[in-house]
């Protein structure tokens, strides 16, 4: 099977590659591009970032973490590309020398890239676009200065997408092609749903945030693999009357912006999910069909009411997504069905969600809760309560609702509700947090969102451990 | 001119590189057709080793070598890592347990070298890896910081401890505290981190005709030359070492380890290139790491609030093995700045350093200054509370003011000005506004602390360095340094501070650095050396090039030699029509067949080192409800002396800054009870990350050196050494109100709130 993609302006057509062969290990030994920097090889220090355009437009991604056949049909662009062929620098590199953003220049690439594709995409909150790079040198003001200055120069034209290339010109080849063993690459739905069935053991690939790392830290064989960023109808959102629905292939970069609109609490949370290159590469049904415990999406869905669709050859299925989560580990999703869609009804914003983790860029929530909490005249109308970390799975706080829905918003109320919880959850301790720890946070989530509802100074970004 | 050049902000150029993704770094150069080396490490804290089976891992496809510790012995390697031995204060030497490149006998560390697999391909050896067959004994483990517990070393440690040193007249100072008016004590504990370059750690090596080439990415060459020579019974010309561009350093890549001996040798037993890169865990596991100390200080006081006496008991972690200069940090190096900017004269330091089973820890950027200097601020800051004295005032009172002054520990400081800088620093840090920004923190349910620290330290490392400086056919020059860039920009600096002597233009001149072949000998970067002595002596030989350009020009000129001039551009005469440039003197001795005034060589050694100081204002303010410690403001004056290029000293403060943020706000190193790491990944492991980060004020109250020509005194640790105490002080100060009186970093929210948690004064 072939995998076309733009690689600095230049077209590139593979075939025979490993399937899970690394963007940043393609590029270093067999590109000699070696601009691009392995700093943690899993996706938490940004020093292999590179730019990657499609018709959605610029990302920053990991090159670590980033397979070769999820870059068919896209553009990319590494620190080798960012200046114009004549050499004039990027705006971003020059304003880097201008202001002293580079010492010993290791991590500079990734920063260049994290920058320059900040600067296509006119984002302006640097904190956010640069929180998924580390540097051990400069103290970042320099670096976030530089960004700042570079923000008003127009985009060079080299770096501007060139659209014509997206249609692929270079046959692709079929899901039988000999080339490559075990490397699928569905172009739908419908394919992907029959080939899921074929190969009920395939492991399935979407943005590789977590899977990426069981290759290039757990070393494990992955046997066959189906990728899945070629099922372009996966990657629609669509906005009925009644519901928003979101193909389990949109990346969480996507669901941030759809979020921003109709629920802004969930928005900040993903603010934190992962770091800009994370985001951008990571699915929503990726996070939902991983059944993790601490996953970020399912407490917020849950509290919306989400339902799953789930789909085996030609039957469909949905539940509600709470339903889905039966055991730490064990979804109600059979052999072979495949995650396709989730959908959640509309309704007013009261959606409060809450991540407590021990820093706030990027990290794994201790505890994440959310709130979906309808008062009318001072009571308590309707309650969806939802949490992540909290147990097995992520699980509904049913005895909780039960006990506040019909009584006063109040204080009172939630204390009345004290000995709910225990009825919910009995959480672990690990080393995110201890189990009493687990159990005071998540009842304080609640105060909190109490307290909010009351005009109380509340912020997210208070949320740390 | 002046001697230190024209201080200038220019911009770097080797940044244009770097920016471009063109920066070579050791993984980045490998030779064609290299293998690839991985290192099986130990699994366990502390074990008896039973067997290390290496057949399925030999047999395996793509393995070409499976080394251990009797390899090497085969080999006829019989030397290990050497390192420096502190005497004990009964004159016996300290503990120098054998630290050998491969385990033998026992592993001692989670991370040990076990074995080194070279193979065709790193999945290869990686793979071959899980193939050994370790089998081991489990031994107890140590982890405390004090001298008992079951010995690592029962022969040559029995009570873990490694060297019992002290410095300073004991009796005199038990006396003078005993009779003192008041005094402070306080237990103060440094934290552990981990280092964490950017760039880990990595090495190539390979042989041609019994030469061999190591490049690894380190702070200098020359060392690790001397120490391969030991190692294989090398001449030295048979030896070429080389730094390449390298990824942030730290100290912490100043040391020789164990893979830089491997490495070679198994190129030189298969005849083939070799590299090998630490992923990041393992860089966690095994490079050195810093810190990781507790210190007992006691402070004697007059009436008057003068200070009598000084006395410190550290007790500092060397890990498992002694790294190459672990046993001097927190002694020798602890007592360059023992007593601090304070006319101290009767004072004693004693410290002990212990094994336990954890990676070994070395110098960390300042290695033994920011140590010094934490404890002794941290105590300037309580005796302040405890004597009810301001604390600027305590410390105006105590200040050295009259130089030079020679301090109780051998130290000379040449000048200085601390009033003028603090209050200089007083003055930006706005301390006049403090109570009302307080006030507006409490309001909203805050605590607000402004802690001070006046650091000092002094530049260390070779006080000696070479230089030439060779003109090119070309119509340039090339200067040769013994320095080492791990990012300080010096290609930049030294270029520019020629330029600025000699008129070259300096896109004309080249900076080389880091080859053994090409420079005879060098210091390397360390101790916040390099950009003195390497100008220092590039001004000898400018000097010397002037001079006998002179004698050569006063020929061509017609004139005696006498009376040519050099004015920073042109050589000039009266009576003469000629006024060539430094490049067309050069072009003019070449046409004169005259080879010997194209190459200057010069060495010459600092009279005396320089002391670098200033003031660090930190304003934190905590969250009580939640522990959380934000820096608020933040505020650095220094007197660095002069400054050849402001903007890249101002970027070594800042970046030494965050350093020491990171330590005082996040950063922490957790082993559990059998000597696993815990943070040993970027998840668990806390960088310091923008959002922690204040804009910091940096401004400069220059009092130049007398001990060198330009009147420098360095500033690549500067940043470090004032930022912890400044944090400790701001957060305690923040914190004193509530009855708490015991504040250790890092000040994570969890450890924060646990302390408020636990305090005698309830909030109102």
């Amino acid at each position: 099977m072939t995998i076309a993609f733009l690689l600095n302006g230049e077209k590139i057509a593979l075939s025979g590659v490993s399937p899970t062969a690394t963007l940043l290990d393609w590029l270093r030994d067999e590109r000699g591009l070696k601009g691009t920097k392995e700093g943690c090889n899993e996706g938490d220090c940004g020093a292999c970032t590179v730019m990657v355009q499609d018709a959605d437009g610029a990302k920053a991604l990991n090159a670590c973490i980033l397979f070769l056949p999820q870059l068919h049909g896209k553009s990319v662009h590494t620190v080798e590309g960012l200046a114009a062929p004549d050499g004039t620098l990027h705006p971003v590199q020059q304003a880097m020398i201008d202001h002293h953003g580079s010492q010993c220049g290791f991590c500079t690439p990734g920063f260049a890239c994290s920058m320059a594709t900040a600067h296509l995409n006119g984002e302006t909150a640097f904190d956010d676009a640069l929180a998924g790079n580390l540097c051990r040198c400069t103290g970042y003001a320099p670096i976030i200065r530089a960004a700042k200055a570079a923000a008003l120069e127009p985009v060079p034209n080299h770096i501007r997408p060139d659209r014509g290339f997206f249609v692929p010109e270079i046959s692709t080849g079929g899901p039988g092609d000999s080339q490559s063993p075990g490397f699928h690459a569905p172009q739908s739905i419908d394919e992907l749903a029959e080939l899921a069935a074929r190969l009920p053991d395939a492991t399935l690939i979407a943005g590789a945030t977590d899977v990426g790392l069981w290759v290039t830290k757990q070393l494990r064989e992955l046997g066959e693999v189906i990728f899945l960023n070629r099922c372009e109808d996966m990657q629609h959102i669509e906005e009925t009357e009644t519901h928003l629905r979101i193909g389990a292939g949109v990346t969480m970069d996507r669901v941030h912006k759809l979020m921003e609109a109709h629920f802004p609490s969930y928005a900040e949370m993903i603010r934190r999910y992962g770091s800009t290159q994370v985001r951008n590469a990571a699915t929503i049904g990726g996070n939902i069909a991983n059944g993790s415990p601490i996953g970020d999406n399912p407490p917020p869905l849950i509290a919306l009411g989400a339902i799953v669709h789930l789909r085996y050859r030609e039957t469909h299925r949905e539940m509600p997504l709470e339903e889905f989560y039966i055991d730490y580990g064990n979804q109600d999703r059979h052999p072979g069905e495949i995650v396709v869609a989730v959908s959640i009804p509309k309704q007013a914003d009261t959606l409060k969600v809450y991540k407590l983790s021990k820093r706030f860029d990027q990290d794994i929530s201790a505890v994440c809760g959310a709130f979906n909490i309808t008062v009318e005249n001072g009571t308590v109308s309707e309650a969806r309560i939802a949490f992540g970390g909290m147990a097995g799975t992520p699980k509904r706080a049913r005895a909780v609702e039960a006990a506040i829905i019909g009584k006063p918003w109040s204080d009172e109320t939630l204390i009345a509700a004290w000995n709910a919880w225990e009825e919910d959850f009995t959480p672990l301790s690990d080393m995110r947090a201890s189990a009493d720890y687990r159990m005071s946070a998540a009842r304080n989530m609640l105060s909190r969102c109490l307290l909010e509802d009351l005009g109380a100074a509340t912020s997210v970004l208070e949320v740390r451990a | 001119m002046d001697k230190f050049g024209k201080s200038q902000s220019v911009t770097r150029v080797e940044d244009t590189r770097f920016l471009t993704g063109q920066g070579r770094y050791v993984d980045d150069i490998t030779p064609g057709g290299a293998l690839h080396a991985y290192v099986y490490r130990s699994p366990v804290a502390h074990a008896e080793i039973k067997a290390i089976g290496t057949e399925d891992a030999e047999a395996a496809e793509g393995v070409h070598l499976v080394m251990t510790s009797e390899t090497l012995a085969a080999e006829g390697i019989t030397e290990a890592m050497s390192y420096t031995v502190m005497p004990n204060r009964d004159g016996s030497k300290g503990a120098n347990p054998r630290r050998p490149f491969l385990a033998e006998g026992r592993v001692r560390f989670v991370g040990e070298p076990i074995a080194l697999i070279v193979a065709e391909s790193m999945e290869q050896a990686r793979d071959a890896a899980e193939l050994i067959e370790f089998e081991y004994e489990d031994l107890p483990v140590h982890m405390g910081l004090a001298p008992l517990g079951d010995p690592i070393y029962p022969i040559e440690a029995p009570k873990n401890r490694a060297f019992d040193w002290a410095i300073g007249d004991a009796e005199a100072t038990h006396i003078a505290l005993e009779n003192s008016a008041r005094v402070v004590r306080l237990e103060v504990d440094d934290n552990r981190i981990i280092v964490n370059s950017m760039e880990p750690r990595g090495c190539f090596a390979e042989w041609q005709e019994g030469r061999v080439h190591l490049s690894f990415n380190g702070q200098g060459v020359w060392g690790m030359k001397g120490e391969l020579g030991r190692v294989f019974g090398l001449e030295p010309e048979m030896i070429r070492v080389t730094n390449p561009d390298v990824g942030g350093g730290f100290g912490m890549k100043a040391m020789p380890y164990p893979e830089y001996f491997t490495v070679p040798l198994a190129a030189r037993m298969l005849g083939r290139p070799v590299r090998w890169m630490s992923d990041r865990t393992e860089a966690m596991l095994s490079d050195n790491a810093g810190r990781d100390l507790v210190s007992l200080a006691e402070l004697g006081f007059d009436e008057a609030g003068k200070i009598t006496a000084y006395r410190v008991h550290n007790i500092c972690n060397l890990g498992a093995y002694c790294s190459n200069f672990a046993q001097a940090i927190q002694t020798n190096l602890f007592a360059r700045v023992l007593t601090g900017v304070y006319d101290i004269q009767t004072a004693y330091l004693r410290c002990e350093g212990i094994f336990t089973n954890t990676a070994q820890v070395d110098a960390y950027r300042g290695a033994g200054r920011p140590e010094a200097i934490y404890v002794l601020e941290r105590m300037m800051d309580r005796a302040a509370r405890e004597l009810e004295m301001d604390p600027q005032e305590l410390r105006r009172l105590n200040f050295v003011k009259e130089f030079p002054y020679k301090t109780v520990t051998g130290e000379t400081y040449d000048v200085g000005d601390f009033p003028r800088v603090l209050s200089h620093a007083e003055e930006s840090a706005d301390l006049a506004g403090f109570a009302a920004r307080r006030s507006a923190s409490e309001a909203q349910g805050k605590l607000r602390g402004l802690g001070l620290c006046y650091y000092i330290e002094s530049i260390l490392g070779d006080p000696s360095e070479g230089v030439q400086v060779e003109f090119t056919e070309g119509g340039g020059a090339l200067i040769y340094v013994g320095t080492q860039s791990n990012g300080q920009g010096h290609e930049t600096v030294y270029a520019q501070f020629l330029s600025d002597q000699t008129g070259i233009p300096a896109d004309r001149i080249t900076v080389v650095q880091g080859d053994s072949d090409l420079i005879a000998s060098g210091g390397g970067t360390g101790g916040s050396r390099s950009v003195t002595v390497q100008t220092n002596v590039t001004l000898k030989a400018v000097g010397e090039m002037i001079e006998g350009f002179s004698a050569f020009l006063a020929d061509e000129m017609g004139v005696a030699a006498g009376e040519v001039s050099f004015d920073d551009e042109r050589f000039r005469a009266d009576g003469s029509n000629l006024s060539p440039t430094m490049l067309e003197a050069a072009q003019m001795a070449r046409e004169a067949g005259r080879e010997d005034l194209l190459i200057w060589r010069a060495r010459d050694q600092l009279p005396a080192r320089s002391f670098p100081n200033g003031a660090h204002f930190a304003e934190v303010e905590i969250d009580p409800e939640t522990g959380s410690v934000t820096c608020e403001r933040y505020t650095v004056v220094d007197d660095f002396g002069n400054l050849i290029n402001p903007m890249l000293a101002e970027g070594q403060v800042h970046g030494g800054v965050a350093q020491g943020l990171g330590q005082a706000l996040v950063e922490r190193v957790v082993y559990d009870e059998d000597g696993q790491l815990l943070t040993a990944t970027f998840m668990d492991y806390a960088m310091p990350r923008a959002d922690i980060m204040p804009m910091i004020g940096f401004e400069t109250e220059p009092v130049p050196s007398t001990a060198n020509a330009m009147g420098m005194k360095g500033c690549g640790e500067a940043g470090t050494v004032g930022a912890m105490a400044a944090m400790g002080n701001a957060v305690q100060d923040a914190l004193w109100a509530r009855g708490i009186k015991q504040v250790d970093m890092p000040f994570t929210p969890m450890r924060v709130w646990e302390m408020l948690k636990d305090a005698p004064n309830a909030a109102e």
